[in-house]
């Protein structure tokens, strides 16, 4: 067993920052203790391993990418105190100590004269993810999930909303309903673009239902709460067809058009 | 040509000029796209986290502290983002069992990898998915972006004590990861 102060003075020695006197402790050590050779070995054979991953270069989409999400923003405002501060900012940037005081001091003045307008401003940065062409964008954030717009179900006595989340890689909707009757429940998408990974009622757990071919077929009470989830399979569009019947009526039908600003 | 320092880029960008900001995508997004696919190993995933990093940046650049290096800055953004998706991905991993897509894809990738090198380095990374989040996110920062303890604990946020600590266990488990792929054994 290398005693644990010995196993830093190796990482150090990889890293390149043992000192001196530390490279002489380890030296006396490895003159007397063989196994500290051995591990040495063994992490400098990790630190080559690792170092013989080369670096990829990132994919020719990337940019691409960024700058069409860029473009879904909204506009960016500056705020309004950066704004004005920015060009005395840039003048007194790397002056003398005199030149700073008074910047400082300006900075001050102008920092409280401006800060409730810069707060105002800081609001209308939050982006959304909105629903402007009839399209749900998504708001591609990787790995946190993304509350898209709810569309409203009515018609008649028949009432409900339609949630929409999306993570990286799974879209879900959540279809709640109020009827005085039973209604069936009718979702078709497109199988080359999504797939359907569960379908959980209320806080039940999973149905059981799956999908066949490109529809799933819910039967329902008339008061339920359905949640599907879907694996995307591609970032291109996927269609989801919402249709409601109440006895072979239909009732309502929404067609909705999940999409993700890239490629 | 003198190229702009990120400094100007970003004070560009505040004033509304979304090219200034692509030309810190184009400087940054080899290195930003290569801590996202360490921390993940699939490509796919790293370029989306890439793409969220980025967006991220974009939002909220007004915050961005211009005493900071822009590069650390980012580093930290794209960290969390890995960070973020891997918590993410195993809250919603029940959904994705027994697909069979991944085994296949697995499949596919180590066919694809013929060349010794690329066996190796598929190795590597797989090794690298065995350690802990926190050990990975430094030995990424510390092997492959050649991060300084004092860079990583600012990326990190934790005391440079911790970064060695870390980067020093993480490497020794590594070392045994890496000795069972039959890479590294002495002795």
């Amino acid at each position: 067993m290398v005693d644990e102060r010995i196993v830093e003075l190796l990482n150090k020695e990889i890293d390149g920052v043992i000192l001196p006197a530390e490279r002489v402790i380890l030296e006396e050590y490895r003159a007397t203790n063989p196994e500290v050779e051995v591990m040495a070995a063994e992490l400098r054979a990790v630190a080559s391993a690792l170092a013989d991953v080369g670096q990829v270069e990132a994919p020719s989409t990337l940019k691409g990418r960024v700058m069409r999400q860029l473009n879904l923003q909204p506009r960016q405002q500056v705020p309004l105190a950066d704004r004005l501060l920015s060009p005395v900012w840039e003048f007194f940037r790397g002056a003398s100590g005199v030149r700073l005081a008074y910047a400082f001091s300006l900075g001050l003045v102008a920092g409280i004269a401006l800060f409730a307008l810069y707060i105002g401003s800081r609001d209308q940065q939050t982006f959304q993810p909105t629903d402007a062409t009839g399209a749900l964008i998504l708001g591609s954030s990787a790995g946190r999930v993304e509350v898209g717009p709810v569309v409203p179900i009515s018609s008649g006595q028949i009432k409900g909303a339609i949630g929409t989340q999306f993570t990286n890689t799974l879209t879900i909707l959540n279809i709640k309903l109020t009827s005085p009757g039973a209604l069936h429940a009718q979702v078709t998408f497109d199988p080359s673009v999504l797939t359907v990974r569960a379908i959980q009622r209320g806080s039940e757990g999973e149905t059981g239902l799956a999908a066949h071919g490109n529809t799933v077929e819910i039967q329902s009470s008339g008061n339920d709460d359905y949640t599907i989830y879907f694996l995307r399979k591609s970032p291109a569009p996927g269609p989801v067809r919402v249709a409601l019947f109440a006895a072979n009526d239909l009732v309502f039908e929404r067609n909705i058009t999940v999409s993700q600003p890239v490629q | 040509m003198i190229e702009q320092g990120d400094g100007d880029l970003v004070q560009q960008t505040l004033r509304g000029n979304r090219e200034a900001f692509g030309k810190l995508v184009e400087r940054y997004q080899k290195p930003v796209f290569n801590v996202a696919l360490r921390m993940l190993r699939d490509d796919a995933d790293a370029e989306d986290v890439a793409q969220a990093a980025f967006i991220r940046a974009y939002q909220k650049l007004d915050t961005f502290d211009r005493a900071q290096k822009f590069y650390s800055w980012m580093y930290r953004i794209v960290v969390n983002e890995a960070l973020n998706l891997i918590k993410q991905r195993d809250r919603f991993e029940r959904f994705k069992e027994g697909t069979g897509e991944e085994v296949a894809d697995a499949a596919d990738q180590e066919k694809e990898a013929g060349a010794e090198q690329e066996v190796r380095d598929q190795q590597v990374q797989e090794g690298l998915m065995e350690l802990r989040v926190d050990h990975r996110a430094v030995i990424v920062l510390k092997h492959f972006e050649g991060l300084s303890y004092a860079e990583i604990s600012e990326i990190l946020e934790i005391p440079e004590k911790t970064v060695k600590s870390r980067l020093f266990t993480a490497r020794t488990v590594l070392r045994n990861v890496l000795a069972r792929k039959g890479i590294g054994r002495h002795g």
